[in-house]
């Protein structure tokens, strides 16, 4: 019988999935017409919710416009990376 | 050069004469010719994530072709009607289906030009404080940003 003893011990961690924000930022180049038509494409937002986020976007920078699970918002990242919007991923607060 | 509304959707380009050919092909040369990289550019945001190495190997080289394929397409067309044309007068096309594309290199050009050159929005600029090339870059920029606004109306809506 060895001297020594292994003790394995197991501890279990959970917690809620905390969903994740698809912000996009504004840059001096792309036109608000287009980023508005990028949002209804992509999101099926109608023209006036996708129309209001691109002034968000203008007027103070960025704006959340999806927020969700976390691999289908790395998809909606890539796909208005695609479209040439500068986008990023946050942990909503 | 003229531009007008196409009745199945898109744009005709009139292209009158050898300086037209060379400011349609500019699209490509600025899109590609400060060695300004959009791919990353688009994603820059996403470097504070844990998971940007991922996103630096498996994504942005995705986004990077779809830019290139964009490229491509108003390469061909461009270069296929001037050969066409043997470099005089002709019209190029832009088709609806097309639209997209050629939004596109037109946006990676102005994205370009706008790393370069730091224009700014379009309204804040004085062309007389710009030099000469800085100029010719923003006059570029306009042209480019002009077609795109009639894209949006006559291709992409």
């Amino acid at each position: 019988m060895a001297d020594t003893e292994t003790i394995t011990r197991t501890r279990e961690d959970t917690s809620l999935d905390v969903p994740w924000n698809v912000v996009v930022h504004d840059d001096p180049v792309n036109l608000m017409g287009y980023v508005t038509w990028v949002l209804m494409k992509i999101f099926g937002y109608n023209e006036q919710k996708a129309a209001l986020m691109m002034m968000q976007v203008h007027k103070q920078g960025r704006s959340i416009v999806w927020s969700g699970q976390r691999e289908k918002a790395e998809f909606y990242a890539q796909q208005l990376q695609g479209h040439q919007l500068t986008t990023s991923l946050e942990k909503a607060a | 050069m003229k531009l007008a509304p196409s009745s199945e959707g898109g744009l005709r380009i009139e292209v009158e004469d050898s300086s037209d050919w060379h400011l349609l092909l500019g699209i490509l040369r600025d899109a590609q010719g400060s060695g300004f990289d959009l791919a990353t550019q688009v994603g820059t945001n996403m470097n504070q994530s844990a998971d940007w190495h991922d996103w630096e190997e498996f994504v942005i080289p995705d986004i990077r072709e779809g830019f290139l394929a964009h490229l491509k397409t108003v390469l061909i067309t461009i270069e296929s009607a001037r050969l066409e044309a043997a470099g005089g007068p002709a019209d190029v096309w832009i088709t609806r289906d097309d639209a997209f594309h050629w939004y596109s290199a037109l946006n990676q050009a102005r994205l370009a030009l706008e790393a370069v050159h730091h224009f700014g929005p379009g309204e804040t600029i004085d062309p007389n404080e710009l030099s000469q090339a800085g100029l010719a870059a923003f006059l570029r920029s306009r042209f480019y940003c002009t077609v795109q606004s009639l894209l949006l109306d006559n291709g992409l809506a």
